[in-house]
């Protein structure tokens, strides 16, 4: 492409991106009396970054309710070991190591040869130590042995919160999603982790055009077929702007069989929006998501999002002490919440070995 | 070039200058921060900049260059914050996007090299290409020499075309 036609062709995306948004009415109104807002007290919107299209912010915001009655308790399966247990981070593998290759170029510059990565000291070839850390994890035989409990985000923020580097994702779920891209690994989108960073919207798709109503999401099938076209394209490319005048580029070649791998992957029937918060780990989540499917029943097909958060429902907007439930310990609560905004609460808590789920009233 | 003093003048007359211009300093704004919602904030905090400010503006005829070079220093602030909550970004391109909601291939690639420039590389394309305003006016706004202006061009459109290229795949 010479650079008359990339003109042309910039010009005709700009336009067609940015010609047609409009301030809102009450923007103007506030304008108009721009000297009363001087005088006084700025009005401003209530919460500007709660206004992101962020749909995990919205589950959130489906905690803040509290629930007054207790329905019976329904049991559910009990949380197995394998799961309850693996709440810390990987330790390094056992298995051998799995090659891979990439190829890694520097904008602008030229892109460097195909490199297979065999061993971690083939990874200090990149330029920082975030891909070098993501280069050598992903050499682990398969993305389980890579992720981390409180993957995607890392460990809860302190109590300033905002955004951290973390929040993009560790170094082990970057590693992770890479190796089960790689592989084709459908089991992958399934995971707590792979919902909830998929629901946030990092890195999957381009963003919503401004004004537009986002459709209802499905996780787990937009990570499907984000993995068949990695796999029909034959790579993927990974983009570190640490600099941003030079960011690097990474492209990694998938392996043979990811395409068989991943065609036999399909989306469950429900698939709705995902949201894993701090206090939990990936493992909590996946099991009470588990729990709480089959008890919402007929109902599912209402509902477009789910978030799961540590304590009782009730705890949840509480800011004394909350005791456990009877003999047992809480895992955790579930709220899943339909188009319109109304919604379903659990109670899902560990008695005697067994999983509880109990439901509790929605209030909005 | 009608030249007349503003600080003497209705407020009236300042906050229609103001209306007429913020649709236009909306859309600015929105293509540089990439958020409605911040994008409006911007341009409210730039026009209670410029109501404060208005007894400097001297020139009438420079009053769009005058509020534009205002929402531009206000949105890179609210850029450069922006970054340092967020000081790396970390992406997967092409393979990942949505073709659902994407716009075609070609553009997703487009869009995606757009979005690593820095922001003064950025702001530059935005200027000349979907303002279509001459190197000259540019600098104004920006508060930097032309040809400051023509090398940033120039090194935007080498990016855009290298980044393109990664983008499919062919880096």
């Amino acid at each position: 492409m010479d650079e008359a036609e990339l003109e042309v062709r910039l010009s005709a995306r700009l336009h067609a991106r940015f010609d047609g948004g409009e301030p809102s009415e009450a923007l103007l109104r506030r304008i108009a009396e721009v000297r009363r807002v001087d005088r006084g007290p700025i009005h401003r919107r209530a919460a500007p970054w709660a206004l992101a299209a962020v749909i995990a912010l919205v589950v959130l915001a489906g905690f803040a309710l509290i629930a007054s009655q207790v329905r019976p308790g329904i049991s559910g399966p009990s949380l197995s070991p394998a799961t309850s247990a693996s709440a810390a981070s990987p330790s390094p593998s056992a298995a051998a190591d799995v090659p891979y290759r990439i190829r890694v170029r520097t904008l602008p510059g030229s892109p460097g040869p195909v490199i297979t990565i065999a061993a971690p000291s083939d990874c200090s070839a990149l330029p920082t130590d975030w891909l070098d850390q993501i280069c050598s994890l992903t050499l682990r035989p398969d993305w389980q042995s890579i992720i981390a409990s409180t993957d995607p985000f890392g460990p809860p923020l302190g109590p300033t919160g905002g955004k951290t580097p973390a929040e993009i994702g560790t170094p082990t779920w970057w590693a992770a999603l890479t190796r089960a891209n790689l592989d084709g690994d459908p089991t992958f989108c399934s995971d707590a982790s792979a919902r909830s960073w998929v629901t946030r919207g990092s890195g999957l798709g381009a963003a919503p055009e401004p004004g537009s109503t986002p459709a209802p999401l499905h996780p787990v099938a937009s990570c499907l077929n984000a993995f068949r076209r990695t796999v029909s394209q034959g790579s993927f490319t990974l983009i570190d702007s640490a600099s941003p005048l030079s960011p690097t580029v990474l492209t990694f070649f998938v392996a043979p069989g990811a395409s068989a791998r991943v065609g036999v992957g399909s989306a469950p029937a429900f698939d709705p929006a995902f949201g894993c918060y701090p206090g939990t780990t990936r493992e909590t989540c996946n099991a009470l998501l588990a729990a709480v499917t089959p008890v919402l029943g007929d109902r599912r097909a209402q509902v477009e999002r789910v978030g799961v958060r540590a304590g009782s429902f009730e705890c949840t907007t509480s800011a004394s002490p909350c005791p456990p439930p009877p003999g047992g310990t809480w895992l955790g609560n579930v709220v899943a919440l339909t188009g319109d905004s109304t919604g379903f609460a659990f109670d899902v808590a560990e008695i005697g070995g067994q999983v509880v789920v109990t439901e509790v009233p929605y209030t909005p | 070039m009608r030249t007349t003093g503003v600080a003497g003048r209705e407020g009236d007359d300042f906050e229609a200058e103001l209306a007429q211009h913020v649709r236009v300093a909306y859309r600015l704004a929105r293509a540089i921060l990439l958020d409605d919602a911040e994008a409006e904030d911007a341009v409210q905090d730039a026009c209670l900049a410029a109501w404060r400010q208005r007894s400097s503006l001297r020139d009438h005829g420079a009053f769009t260059t005058w509020f534009d070079r205002i929402l531009i220093n206000g949105c890179r602030d609210r850029l450069r914050s922006r970054q340092r909550r967020q000081v790396r970004a970390i992406s997967l391109q092409a393979a990942w996007r949505e073709s659902s909601e994407a716009p075609a291939s070609g553009d997703a690639r487009l869009d995606a090299a757009l979005e690593e420039l820095d922001l003064e590389h950025r702001l530059v394309v935005l200027l000349r290409y979907w303002l279509d305003l001459p190197l000259e006016a540019i600098a104004e706004r920006l508060g930097i020499p032309t040809g400051t202006v023509k090398s940033r061009l120039h090194y935007a459109l080498v990016a855009l075309r290298t980044g393109m290229e990664a983008g499919d795949g062919r880096g």
